[in-house]
């Protein structure tokens, strides 16, 4: 088995230096290139078209989530480990949608990037934090399914939902409200864009489904 | 009085006025009519006068032509005799001898001869033009053969002077009973008296030149005047006498000769009389300056007659005209007394026009006093407000910078050195034979676990003060991010709906709403009692809107403005002055029990980011 190259990201060479002391430990990687920030990655990725590249999102001038977007453009063979302190829920959603192959977390034990590029080296993903696929699986029915339309609305919206739909104009629907029309403007809008309809009439048939005024 | 001087030198001045007026009118029409009429009757007048002349000629040429018929019935008697026609008869048969009848005529010629006293001489011809005998003045040879035979009646020659005196010959033919030529008298006439006659004077007061003319050559020839002598006439004579032997009659009238010419019957004669042009017309002209020097007297008493009249005829006038004057004057002062009046109270009009417009235009500079010190206090105001803001916007930057720098410093050095540290613990850790109770390894194992945990806390206070989320997430991801932070730390029903944000746009804009948010969600935490949050990021033609409403206790927004430096207070300042300095709006809702609702907007079109 020929050994894997690798190429290795992060704006700070200390990091650089640990991370490649780490990997010696493994037999068939090859350090391949060192970057410091995203532009050089991505050129470096293009030019040896390496086996894997590990790289930290917060980096001066191109940032990691952008670079690794271009790198799956110029080497598409190429996998992705983010290694990073950022370990927020969606933003690992968002990378996994991007087609990162493992997320590490700076401040967990190292033995987590050697694994993850094991997992990765073999055709797998890590994730150190959460298990992106499983959230999504669980997140889709909850999208598409049928999620209560109204609670999307905020209670002044609902309000003001009511009123329009009931055939006040906006002026009107400010006055009962006691608020100024153009704040009724914005919920209207708001309110529209958050139920998807485009017209008044829309509206008024929304809510006379929703049981929100009688016929 | 002056007034009667006046009118006195008035009524004179139009007295003369209307007198030279008049007389001028007159003179004008006498000019006029006198120039027409003179003309008019010198053309007759001197139309009479050419008449009078030709009448002259006319009895003259009659007085000549009576002449004629006594010389020629003379001439006749002395032929007339019936045995002198005999006696030539026989002769001219041959029956007696000339000499018998010469001696047979001299007596009967002698006889003859006491006619009369012009009968100056008489030779008779026989049929052949022989002289058979001559008594008295013999006919020149000459007249002889220039005399006509043949016989229509007795004819005259040319005249002649035979001796003193002027003569002419009369040819008569002498005629048988069967009126045949059978010789012929030559009488020979003194015509002394013919010429008396021609240039006798005294018949009119005035003469002219008479004169008698024969054909000849073509012209006329002249009698000699009664002296004797052969007048040298005039070529404007000769030319009339011309055409008075031709047979005419007439005036013909030269630079200053006048001639009347006539022809006398049965003789080939002419008679014309020439009077000087003067001597003719002068009388006329004379008639007529006599004429216009009565007129011009006429005239003068007409004027004097005018002047008379006129006295007392300007005297009425000026009566009339003084009436009319003082009416005038009647009127005229009213009009002058209406005008008076007009003119006040235009004048009267113009200074409350006058007034009113001081009073405006006093009126405007106190408004434009107002108006300028209202400009400077709005100036000072707005000096001010942008003071204010360039101070929050300062005090702003320095809360994010100041912010900023603490979140890279613990990022960017402590947290690499903890990582590069752990990074180490770990390699000794690993280096480490794995005994167990070895306290080496327990320790460092123990320091490897609080690297961990400094590490977290450091990223909890970076990512407090600096949402680096921002960068690599966008403000959406950002946002839900936070939200989902604050629904496990609080609990809270958090709904939050976002469309169409960019994943970036001006940072400071991503910012400033992001922050606007955490500030909310904090108090909506700290303040609230709310269950339910509603956070929605919607973008709306190139405005982004945020909205944060919640359903808690809500309060009394001026209230709460009010207590300046209290943590509410300051954060709801924050929170406006933030949208204020990007030119975004913030209007924020709240009535005790009823929620508060947020909403901020900002424009995040390209152009306004330039």
């Amino acid at each position: 088995m020929p050994r894997r190259t690798l190429l290795i990201v992060d704006d700070h060479r200390v990091v650089i230096a640990g991370i490649r002391s780490l990997l010696d430990s493994l037999a068939d990687v090859e350090v391949a290139g060192e970057a410091t920030d995203g532009a050089e990655a991505v050129e470096l990725a293009r030019r040896l078209r390496p086996d894997l590249v590990i790289m930290d999102i917060s980096m001066p001038g191109m940032d990691g989530v952008e670079a690794a977007g271009l790198i799956r453009e110029v080497s598409p063979g190429t996998r992705i480990v983010i290694y990073t302190m950022h370990s927020d829920q969606r933003f690992i959603l968002e990378l996994f949608k991007a087609g990162i192959s493992g997320h590490v977390l700076k401040e967990g034990p190292p033995s987590d990037l050697c694994a993850a590029v094991e997992a990765v080296m073999h055709g797998g993903t890590y994730f150190t934090t959460i298990d992106p696929a499983a959230l999504l699986r669980q997140l889709a029915p909850e999208r598409d399914g049928k999620a209560p339309l109204l609670d999307l609305l905020s209670p002044r919206e609902l309000d003001v939902f009511r009123l329009l739909a009931d055939g006040l104009s906006v002026k009107e629907a400010a006055a009962r409200l006691n608020i100024s029309p153009k704040t009724v403007e914005t919920h209207k809008y708001n309110l529209m864009e958050k139920l998807d309809v485009a017209t008044t009439t829309d509206l008024t048939k929304l809510a006379i489904r929703h049981g929100l005024i009688s016929v | 009085m002056p007034a009667t001087n006046s009118g006195s030198g008035l009524s004179e001045r139009l007295k003369k006025q209307l007198f030279l007026y008049v007389a001028g009118a007159l003179l004008v029409l006498a000019l006029g009519v006198g120039v027409s009429f003179v003309a008019t009757l010198f053309g007759q007048l001197k139309q009479a006068e050419e008449d009078g002349l030709a009448h002259i000629a006319r009895t003259r040429a009659q007085a000549v032509g009576e002449w004629c018929c006594l010389a020629r019935s003379l001439a006749l008697q002395v032929t007339s005799r019936t045995r002198i026609r005999e006696e030539l008869a026989a002769y001219n048969e041959g029956r007696i001898p000339i000499g018998e009848l010469a001696a047979f005529t001299r007596p009967k010629l002698e006889d003859a001869m006491n006619l009369s006293r012009e009968l100056m001489g008489v030779t008779r011809l026989d049929r052949e033009g022989r002289q058979v005998v001559s008594v008295g003045a013999a006919v020149p040879e000459a007249l002889r053969t220039h005399l006509p035979t043949a016989g229509d009646g007795p004819r005259f020659s040319p005249p002649v002077r035979l001796g003193d005196a002027p003569c002419l010959v009369i040819a008569a033919p002498i005629l048988d009973r069967e009126s045949r030529p059978v010789g012929t008298d030559l009488v020979v006439m003194n015509i002394g008296r013919l010429l008396e006659i021609v240039h006798r004077t005294g018949r009119t007061h005035r003469g002219g030149d008479a004169n008698l003319g024969y054909a000849a050559d073509g012209g006329a020839a002249l009698f000699p005047d009664p002296a004797g002598g052969l007048p040298k006439p005039t070529s404007s004579r000769r030319e009339a006498l011309a055409l008075a032997v031709a047979g005419n009659a007439g005036i013909l009238g030269s630079g200053d000769e006048v001639t009347a010419y006539q022809p006398v019957d049965d003789s080939g004669w002419g008679l014309a009389i020439s009077i000087d042009e003067r001597e003719l017309y002068n009388p006329l002209r004379l008639r007529l300056i006599q004429l216009s020097l009565y007129s011009l007297l006429i005239y003068a008493v007409c004027l004097i007659v005018l002047w008379r009249v006129l006295r007392p005829l300007t005297g009425r006038l000026l009566v009339h005209a003084s009436e009319l004057e003082s009416e005038i004057d009647a009127k005229t002062a009213d009009l002058t007394a209406e005008l008076d009046a007009r003119l006040k109270a235009e004048r009267a009009l113009q200074e409350a026009h006058q007034q009113l417009e001081d009073r405006v235009r006093e009126r405007t500079r106190e408004l434009a006093e107002a108006n300028e010190a209202l400009r400077q206090t709005h100036g000072r105001l707005e000096q001010e407000h942008e003071q204010r803001k360039l101070l929050s916007r300062n005090l702003i930057n320095l809360l994010e910078e100041s912010r900023m720098d603490v979140a890279r410093e613990l990022h960017d050095h402590t947290g690499q050195l903890l990582t590069t540290l752990r990074l180490d613990l770990q390699a000794a850790l690993e280096r480490t034979p794995a005994s167990p109770g070895d306290g080496c390894r327990l320790q460092l194992e123990s320091a490897a676990d609080k690297v961990t945990l400094v590490q977290r806390d450091i990223k909890s206070i970076s990512k407090g003060l600096r949402p680096d989320t921002l960068e690599y997430m966008g403000l959406a991801q950002a946002v839900g991010t936070l939200l989902d932070e604050y629904r496990a730390a609080t609990g809270l029903d958090i709904h939050f709906f976002h469309k169409g944000v960019p994943r970036r746009f001006d940072s400071r804009k991503e910012l400033a709403l992001y922050r606007i948010t955490q500030e909310a969600l904090t108090n909506v935490a700290k303040y609230a009692h709310a269950r339910k949050v509603h956070v929605s990021l919607i973008l709306r033609d190139h405005r982004l809107g945020l909205t944060i409403e919640d359903d808690g206790d809500g309060f009394d927004p001026e209230a709460v403005s009010a207590q300046a430096g209290s943590s509410g207070s300051l954060g709801l300042t924050l929170m406006r002055e933030r949208m204020v300095q990007l030119e975004g709006t913030f209007h924020l809702e709240s009535a005790p029990g009823r929620g508060t609702q947020i909403l901020a907007e900002l424009d995040i079109s390209e152009a306004d980011d330039a």
